[in-house]
């Protein structure tokens, strides 16, 4: 969201750029007499002569409705952070390669695969879920295997860990 | 401009949408006081207005478009400004013996790829991206660090990291004569692939 929330605010800036020129441009030409970039005589006639009532008017406001509710929308729903910070001051992580690398800490326990971490929270408030293919008896070894990786991260403490083991298919 | 600041402008332009949408709605349907759905959408008059103004109708509308297009180019160039502050400009260092004064231009570009290369000889970085911001002679600082996640293991962690990048800015601040304000850092850690997850 953060990258097309960027990336759409340029185009729209490119758009004012292009669109501001072409007003300015067709200001010019229309007080020369000459014709214009866009068909400006026709337009004038479609938008004199609808009605406020008519029915494409309408399907355009609800059109603009629509795209402005989808917009607020996908801005005020609660967005996954990208960085979580960490007990050095200043510093942070980025979310999705802690997550991958306490994943890979844990990959590294004996008989313990298909791990996947899964990191939430604001700040220096981490939640944290790991879910992996594992025996009951590797928790101990895991447990140990993720403090280790939250210590080499700075991780502040993280309070009661979800660690779901799912019991391995034996192929 | 920062994410948050994206985000509120946004839904600003969100809000907007709706309230234009929500008025054409009832004014399309007769519920919005003072329109008339039988009215057209555009004045016809206003070709006869717009000729009986000259010069200053055509002033209006280059003025209006040339507005809107700088509007256009200021968000294109906040739009550059990630950390929702300016870059440094070009440091300038004025010497201080009377004769010949000298006059010694650092482009701040050069700031920015010498600590971006400083960073990036640690063994224990995969690359990093600088960007200073503020005042140039007490920049912020805000580093993005590819950290090599298999080495954090034998290395002691971001801790013993943070003292070498500590060490690098104290290096910076000494061959640039700038002092570092605020510090901001961002580490990635980069797995070293090949490992059982998903």
């Amino acid at each position: 969201m953060r990258v097309l929330n960027r990336l759409t605010l340029v185009l729209l800036a490119i758009a004012l750029l292009a669109g501001g020129l072409l007003v300015a441009v067709e200001g010019a030409l229309a007080a020369a007499g000459r014709p214009g970039l866009v068909p400006r005589e026709s337009w004038y006639r479609t938008l004199t002569t609808t009605e406020v009532g008519d029915r494409w008017p309408l399907g355009v406001a609800l059109g603009l409705g629509v795209l402005g509710l989808l917009i607020v929308g996908a801005q005020v729903r609660p967005w996954i952070p990208d960085r979580l910070a960490i007990m050095i001051d200043g510093w942070q992580v980025q979310r999705r390669s802690a997550e991958r690398h306490l994943a890979d800490a844990i990959a590294q326990v004996t008989a313990v695969t298909n791990v996947r971490a899964t990191l939430r929270g604001r700040g220096r408030r981490w939640r944290l879920r790991i879910r992996a293919a594992a025996d009951a008896d590797s928790r101990p070894a895991v447990a140990e295997a993720l403090d280790r990786a939250l210590l080499r991260l700075s991780a502040p403490i993280v309070r009661r860990p979800r660690i779901r083991l799912v019991r391995r298919r034996v192929t | 401009m920062t994410n948050a600041a994206n985000r509120v402008l946004w839904t600003i332009i969100g809000l907007g949408l709706v309230a234009a949408g929500v008025l054409g709605v009832l004014a399309s349907q007769d519920r919005l006081a003072g329109t008339d759905p039988g009215s057209p959408l555009l004045w016809p008059e206003l070709l006869t207005w717009w000729r009986g103004h000259q010069p200053w109708g055509t002033i209006i509308v280059i003025g209006a478009g040339l507005i809107i297009a700088v509007l256009g180019v200021a968000l294109l160039r906040a739009q550059m400004h990630r950390h929702g502050a300016t870059p440094i400009p070009d440091l300038k260092i004025v010497g201080s013996d009377p004769e010949p004064r000298g006059r010694t231009t650092v482009r701040a570009t050069a700031l920015v790829r010498g600590l971006e290369r400083d960073l990036a000889r640690s063994a224990r970085v995969v690359g990093a991206t600088v960007a200073l911001t503020g005042a140039s002679q007490h920049p912020d600082v805000w580093i993005r660090l590819g950290v090599r996640g298999g080495d954090l293991a034998d290395t002691g962690g971001l801790a013993t990291l943070r003292d070498e990048i500590v060490r690098i800015l104290d290096r910076f601040e000494v061959t640039s004569g700038v002092r570092v304000g605020r510090l901001e850092v961002t580490a990635r850690v980069v797995s070293s692939g090949g490992s059982r997850v998903q």
